[in-house]
């Protein structure tokens, strides 16, 4: 092996312990910063949450309010439903009666004719 | 967020975490089988280093991946140096050992040493920011 490579080998080494000992440092020195960090991340996570939890909350009572209106609608609509089916049945009565009417006019008509000849 | 969600928002910092696991585990297991180009510049004590350094890469992979994935970045962060030593010693034996063929590992592996060092310096800035804009620890409300 050349010597280059054996200081390259060695600054390997320094490397590697070097980013150890700094990941101590990060444990040990900086580990209030870093709880800070998680900490507000955490919040973070929260308020997004909330949020969601808001908007979705929203939305459920604009549902529900939609939901009521439909409900409303329906009733009005049915009520409407019900009053052309009492004015479709007396309609029909009524065209019974006249149909009733025609048929005796019809046979008065024929039983006056009748008399004539 | 699940675990799916995760990996689809962090997929390159998974990675490299998964990889450094990996190799780790196989560095720690099978020593300096795992890379002709340690083996051969480490020449000596080429295996019980690459132990070492299988058994820490590790360690550091998975002090990542579990930082990352749960969120706390006192875990990530240690796992984060940790990693990119493992990276950088990684490509700093492999291509003295095997000259030019060990280039297209060597640059592939010191490019993820050099992420990982981004990336905790970013985190580290971060933690710097919000130390400085919140109170510290025992004069929160």
């Amino acid at each position: 092996m050349t010597t280059g490579s054996d200081i390259v080998v060695s600054v390997a080494q320094f490397a590697a312990g070097g980013t150890i000992v700094q990941a101590m440092v990060a444990i040990f020195r900086r580990r209030g910063e870093l709880r800070q960090l998680d900490r507000q991340i955490e919040s973070v996570a929260i308020d997004t949450a909330d949020q969601v939890v808001m908007m979705l909350h929203a939305e459920l009572v604009d549902s529900k309010e939609e939901a009521g209106r439909l409900k409303l609608e329906r009733a009005g609509l049915e009520r409407q439903i019900e009053a052309l089916t009492a004015q479709m049945s007396s309609t029909r009565t009524e065209l019974t009666t006249t149909r009733a009417e025609l048929l005796t006019a019809r046979a008065d008509l024929a039983r006056k004719r009748d008399r004539r000849r | 967020m699940g675990w799916r969600k995760r990996l689809a928002s962090n997929p390159f910092g998974t990675m490299v975490a998964v990889a450094a696991i990996v190799l780790g585990g196989l560095g720690a297991v099978i020593g300096d089988d795992t890379s002709q180009g340690m083996s051969k510049s480490l020449a000596g004590h080429s295996n019980a280093i690459a132990h070492i350094w299988g058994v820490t890469f590790a360690v550091g992979g998975v002090l990542k991946l579990y930082g990352l994935f749960t969120r706390r970045v006192t875990l990530e962060l240690p796992g984060l140096y940790i990693v990119s030593g493992g990276y950088g010693f990684y490509a700093l034996t492999v291509v003295p050992g095997l000259g030019v063929h060990g280039l297209a590992a060597g640059i592939v592996s010191g490019s993820l040493a050099v992420g990982s060092l981004l990336k905790a310096k970013a985190i580290m800035r971060r933690a710097r920011q919000v130390a400085a804009e919140s109170p510290p620890d025992g004069e929160r409300p």
